[in-house]
């Protein structure tokens, strides 16, 4: 072959690896950049459509009640959910493995009338004053919350508010979270602050009560806010009080508090008093509120109501039973009964006043005793007790409301912490508020809460011979004979 | 492709390969269930996950000999010779090792079995962290189809792929560095803080967005998108490619 024909083919070589080489890398590059834009594409067209939240508790979803208060933001107005810190990317096992994911479905929910985003102050300072100009929420020092905004309206949401904690482990400073209220707490912040506060309570202190902090955001979720009110040598009612509430108090009421009710009362006031019998107030006779209460023709006993009848016995604690609800107040639950413990009874009192009228709420089977503890021994008398009794006034012009009850199933925080907020008797306390404040239910919003994913076993069929045997099996034995088999195997090959 | 598919797949147990790949991951997957057992709460997807973490050991493993140890041989000039295309080559390859990996995920199966056995749950979330398992897999098989075409040696072959799959796994901590630097360095220039944390901000946001981990994470709490799969089998897709020119670019050279 001459040098010629050589060179020719050569250079022919050449042309082509050189068209080869094009095709390749043009063809990569051209594949790369489809792959990209399809997948930005794909994720801003259809991500949000494709995405389905397949959680046993729907956990990861907003439900309608939500989607209708989000519907309810004005166009053109918008509610800003800000968290103050880096979005989390590590989820598991925390808070936020059951808020953010919620509140991305807010976002995409809710478009440009509401937003989520994660700004930390430390990048952005900023932010601050963009959301609290005045100042008067020091956001600065409030640490990984979430901040909920619309219009001049602002409001704080904590992470750790959004669970239900196991009481009993707290006592012992452990956070088990029980319940999720994550859409309970940002829907509700959301429609108070589109809706307003309608009504506010006020929770009385200073007589050695239970805290009421989880009844304090199902009054949140009633559009009621609320504030403590100490007790003192000048105690009055303030005038924009439209519900005072006296709970799981464990000592009597002074005789400050004693006049301001009476007077409270007599002006219309409306009262929510929920006592119980525990150790920490068995001797508490309470004589001033029944002083108060009396006025509405209602005694509350000092003795613990005991109910074995079978229909209404819960556990083999006599003192923990359910109760009916009265005719009158049947609507005010599903259920035509409720779950008391530690209940005092009940009455009416014994020189009823005509212009007042009283109904039972709650009352025991006929089967139920009364524990009267006194000096001489402990007396059992037989009866249908009551554990809750109405009262207002009828043929005047002032309409005062009180409900009493003996039992703070209704209330106390380690009912509420242990049965969640969707519980009967939190809907029948709901109905209670509802009624006295007649709200219809479009006024107020009722969302659940969701349950927290478990995997726990049963420990009882986990002896230790069963995990050592697994141990055995899992991490000796399944490796061990593959082991053996791959060194068989190798020294076959080695001898072939 | 089937051929190819079928004699891979044999060929992992005809030598050490796919037993000590199964017998590292039953040890590793057992170890994480019986701690767990020991705790009383069975969590498959925190098993699952944390076996996740194993991909930069056991996909270099599986894929090291795809293609280097035929170069090496020289028996790759069959599939040249063959009228096979080279994609049903690369295909029939990778398939084979995605079906060691379900051989091996066995292991999780029967874990499951327990769990229920012990009167525990295996929720959407656990299934949901199952399938990003084989698409994170596929994705990560991919590259390593890559890795042993690149090169006649498994070693060297094992190594560029533990580096691609490190790179994978290292892109919220890449993005969160580029974020730091880019910030600091333009708050020298600009002068405006906020301006350049938030150009630093959009810069991880972009390095992010290629993180196949941050994409599926939401499987685990039951939340199922098509967009983090689809993102997966994608750039596996890329790979794959990537893999098949430099294939095809051999068999011209050879010629």
């Amino acid at each position: 072959m001459s040098t010629e024909v050589k060179k020719k083919t050569k250079k022919i070589k050449n042309k082509r690896a050189a068209n080869l080489r094009l095709l390749s890398i043009g063809s990569v590059i051209i594949l790369l950049v489809i792959v990209i834009a399809a997948n930005i594409l794909f994720e801003k067209l259809i991500g949000n459509a494709l995405t389905f939240d397949f959680s046993a508790t729907r956990k990861n979803s907003i439900s309608y009640v939500t989607e209708e208060v989000i519907d309810k933001i004005p166009e053109g107005s918008r509610v800003r959910i800000v968290g103050l810190f880096d979005r989390p990317t590590e989820l598991e096992q925390t808070r936020y493995e059951y808020i953010v994911p919620l509140l991305d479905k807010y976002d995409s929910y809710g478009k440009d009338r509401l937003t989520v985003e994660y700004i930390n102050p430390n990048t952005y300072p900023s932010i601050i004053e963009q959301l609290d100009p005045s100042g008067v929420y020091d956001l600065s020092n409030q640490g990984s919350v979430y901040v909920v905004k619309y219009d001049d309206k602002l409001s704080i949401v904590d992470p750790y508010d959004c669970f239900n904690y196991d009481q009993e482990a707290a006592m012992y400073g452990y956070d088990i979270p029980t319940e999720n209220l994550s859409e309970f707490t940002f829907t509700n912040t959301i429609n108070n602050q589109l809706a307003g506060f309608k009504k506010h309570a006020y929770f009385l202190t200073g007589l050695q009560e239970e805290s009421s902090l989880p009844l304090k955001t199902i009054l949140s979720s009633l559009r009621c806010d609320s504030q403590d009110l100490p007790v003192s040598d000048s105690f009055v009612v303030p005038e924009d009080c439209d519900i005072l509430f006296i709970n799981g108090i464990n000592s009597d009421i002074p005789e400050s508090v004693e006049i301001a009710l009476k007077n409270y009362i007599a002006n219309g006031g409306k009262l929510f008093v929920a006592v119980n019998y525990y150790y920490s107030n068995a001797q508490e006779k309470y004589d001033r509120l029944n002083s108060v209460l009396s006025d509405v023709n209602i005694t509350i006993d000092n003795s613990l109501i005991l109910d074995e009848e079978p229909g209404h016995k819960l556990n083999t604690q006599n003192y923990e039973s359910y109760v009916d609800i009265t005719d009158d107040f049947k609507s005010f639950a599903e259920k035509d009964k409720i779950h008391s413990a530690f209940a005092r009874p009940v009455r009416s009192g014994d020189t009823p006043a005509s212009y007042v009228t009283t109904l039972p709420i709650l009352t025991t089977s006929d089967k139920a005793k009364a524990q009267d503890m006194t000096e001489s021994g402990t007396q059992e008398l037989e009866g249908k007790y009551n554990v809750g009794m109405y009262a207002t006034y009828t043929g005047t012009d002032i309409f005062p409301e009180v409900y009493v009850f003996g039992t703070t199933n209704l209330t106390s925080d380690s009912y509420i912490q242990s049965y969640g907020v969707s519980d009967t008797n939190m809907e029948f306390f709901r109905s209670c508020i509802r009624n006295m404040f007649k709200l219809t239910p479009e006024e107020t919003i009722n969302i659940g809460s969701s349950g927290l994913d478990s995997h726990a076993i049963r420990t009882e069929s986990v002896t230790s011979t069963t995990i050592t045997v697994m141990a055995l099996v899992f991490i000796a034995f399944i490796p061990l004979a593959l082991i053996i088999v791959a060194t068989v195997v190798y020294n076959r090959r080695k001898h072939l | 492709m089937f051929a190819i598919y079928k004699r891979e797949f044999l060929s992992y147990f005809r030598n050490p390969t796919g037993y000590v790949a199964i017998a590292l991951f039953s040890f590793i997957s057992g170890v994480f269930f019986i701690s767990m057992l020991m705790n009383g709460a069975l969590n498959m997807s925190s098993e699952i996950n944390s076996m996740r973490s194993f991909f930069i050991i056991i996909v270099p493993i599986v894929t090291m000999g795809l293609f280097s140890e035929d170069r090496k041989r020289g028996t790759e000039v069959i599939y040249y010779a063959n009228p096979i295309t080279m994609f049903d080559v690369v295909l029939g390859k990778f398939l084979a090792a995605m079906s060691l990996i379900f051989v091996m995920f066995i292991n999780v199966f029967i874990h499951m079995i327990v769990t229920l056995a012990f009167g525990g749950v295996v929720t959407s979330g656990d299934w949901g962290v199952t399938i990003v398992f084989f698409f994170l897999a596929a994705l990560f098989v991919a590259m390593g189809c890559l890795a042993s075409a690149m090169t006649d040696s498994q070693l060297i072959s094992a190594i560029l792929c533990f580096v691609f799959l490190l790179i994978v796994s290292l892109i919220s901590t890449l993005a969160s560095f580029a974020n730091t630097g880019i910030s600091t360095l333009l708050t020298n220039i600009l002068g405006n803080t906020e301006q350049a944390n938030s150009i630093g901000e959009g810069l991880a946001n972009a390095i992010n967005w290629l993180d196949p981990f941050a994409k599926t994470q939401n499987f685990r709490f039951g939340v199922f998108g098509v967009a983090p799969l689809f993102f997966c089998i994608s750039i596996a897709v890329f790979f794959l490619y990537l893999t098949f020119r430099i294939l095809e670019k051999k068999r011209w050279s050879q010629n």
